[in-house]
């Protein structure tokens, strides 16, 4: 009896995969000399500074960081529209970790970026890679009105590839739209951003809800993103105050960068 | 599944648990669940329910709240339980409650001081007995910030035991300084003794005790906190046979390091 059971429980996690997740969570690129990169938020404004730490990754991976030759890596700079509106090269002099002010690279065509992605020099053909591909997962650093201290957040998808200067979005989504519930209680006083980028080649549709005190789903205005756009939805959360929120789509995996700004300080995490 | 109450030095804890999963497709449990924490005494792990939650039910615990013993490693689990546990356990508890893996099953943990809080996305599952860890830490800040390196194990065996946790400079390969870290524990390392520059990348590599480490910067004015965890080898890279890959990394970098 146990072991129908669990027989059929496997056909039926087997059958929902199939119906949620009936591709990898993220595609393979086009090409095989492909280097991917997460999207990451950039916040601007007054209150804010965002920064990158680059590291070689190409070193990290050969096992030895200490080049010689000049180590250029391109931050690619898109629309919340999801247009590529520029880039920039870098170079890694021959250090450990280069920290980057997007400020002193956002000038021109890229001043109202949302996102940037930062790719490095392809790998393949240097190392036997097993069949996988240089991936720049992050660290942005974000500080907010001068507080000395940075809070740092990895990552939050694979959203894009680039190869031969062509970028390509690598995240894949379903085709019925599913829930995410953030796994944060929202507590007051805060004000909470939720930041999304869309991985995937599709126009996605997110639809927020609220559950605010215990009492029932509050069904939010959906907004849309643009294939590599990006989004911000808030929340404000009173004193005394606790809520879930949680946020329906076709994406895989609709996590959001959560900022939670409270008492003249803020803390980030992904959700 | 379980879910860490941390404790540092000049910081409470709080582990924020929410009866939520993370999606509406994978596991639907909709019992009670009673709320325990467990700790290790080094011989076993000793369990104290703290309450019960029903589906859709938040609760904080904290540092605070909880009897000093349960925290002299630095570190309690909280375990959600579908059955009352026995009050001595001699491994951790195998069923997983709380659990899903698309995407995973997690609840917020992190620290908090009179100002503000920091948070941190949080699951661990048990770690293997005998593994190693390496890592790069990009966290160091400068200034007026207090920069530690945190390191969480978690075993299902209770045994507390220490291992060497060495520091190098990644780019030169210089020795910088060993530390001790401890398994069913959370360690402190404070960093800023080792005079980093900003341009350093700061390698730290265990040749027998693995764990998740987190960078933890410390405004002096206690108004800012940054915790984030780095990341394994393996994220450098995506697709694949990572673990190869890792092993690879892995390797290369400790036939320098040990060299060094």
């Amino acid at each position: 009896m146990t072991d129908v059971i669990v027989k059929a429980t496997k056909i039926k996690r087997r059958a929902k995969l199939f119906i949620f997740i009936n591709k990898n969570l993220t595609k393979i690129p086009t090409e095989k000399n492909a280097v991917i990169s997460d999207l990451f938020p950039i916040k601007k404004g007054n209150d804010w500074y965002t920064e990158f730490e680059l590291l070689n990754v190409t070193g990290l991976i050969m096992g030895d960081n200490n080049e010689s030759k000049p180590y250029v890596v391109n931050f690619y700079f898109f629309s919340s529209t999801g247009n590529i509106l520029g880039s920039r090269s870098v170079t890694v002099e021959n250090i450990g970790r280069k920290t980057i002010k997007l400020s002193e690279l956002m000038i021109g065509e890229i001043k109202e970026a949302a996102t940037f992605s930062v790719f490095h020099p392809p790998i393949y053909g240097k190392t036997d890679m097993a069949g996988s591909f240089l991936a720049e997962r992050g660290y942005s650093g974000y500080e907010y009105r001068n507080l000395g201290v940075k809070g740092y957040v990895h990552g939050n998808l694979d959203a894009v590839a680039l190869s031969n200067s062509k970028v390509e979005p690598v995240g894949n989504s379903g085709l019925i739209p599913r829930y995410y519930t953030v796994q944060h209680c929202l507590r007051g006083p805060a004000k909470y951003e939720f930041v999304f980028t869309n991985p995937t080649s599709k126009t996605i549709k997110i639809t927020p809800n609220v559950y605010l005190n215990r009492k029932k789903w509050l069904t939010k205005k959906s907004f849309t993103l643009n294939s590599l756009g990006s989004h911000t939805f808030t929340v404000d959360i009173k004193e005394n105050e606790k809520a879930y929120v949680r946020f329906k789509s076709k994406l895989y995996l609709g996590r959001p960068v959560v900022f939670r700004i409270s008492n003249d300080s803020m803390d980030v995490f992904h959700g | 599944m379980f879910f860490p109450l941390m404790k540092t030095p000049n910081l409470e804890g709080f582990c924020d648990l929410i009866y939520a999963g993370p999606n509406n497709w994978e596991n639907r449990v909709h019992k009670p669940v009673e709320i325990y924490l467990l700790w290790s005494n080094g011989e076993n792990w000793i369990s104290k329910k703290l309450m019960e939650m029903q589906v859709g039910d938040e609760a904080r615990v904290t540092t605070a709240d909880v009897d000093k013993e349960c925290l002299a490693t630095g570190l309690a689990l909280i375990y959600p339980s579908l059955k009352s546990l026995d009050p001595q356990l001699s491994s951790l508890p195998s069923k997983k409650v709380w659990y899903c893996e698309i995407p995973a099953w997690r609840n917020t943990a992190g620290f908090y001081n009179q100002f503000t809080q920091v948070s941190y996305q949080a699951d661990i599952e048990p770690l293997p007995p005998k593994a190693s860890l390496l890592t790069f830490h990009p966290f160091i800040q400068f200034g007026e910030v207090i920069n530690n390196l945190l390191v969480l194990n978690v075993t299902s065996d209770p045994k507390i035991q220490s291992g060497k946790i060495s520091m190098f400079n990644s780019h030169d390969k210089s020795f910088v300084a060993d530390s001790l870290i401890s398994t069913n524990s959370l360690t402190t390392i404070p960093l800023d003794l080792y005079s980093f520059k900003p341009t350093d990348l700061p390698i730290f590599y265990s040749p027998n005790i693995a764990g998740i480490p987190f960078g933890l910067g410390i405004a002096k004015s206690g108004k800012m906190l940054s915790l984030e965890h780095t990341h394994p080898p393996a994220s450098l890279v995506l697709h694949g046979d990572r673990r190869d890959i890792q092993g690879k990394i892995k390797k290369s970098w400790i036939e320098k390091l040990v060299k060094a």
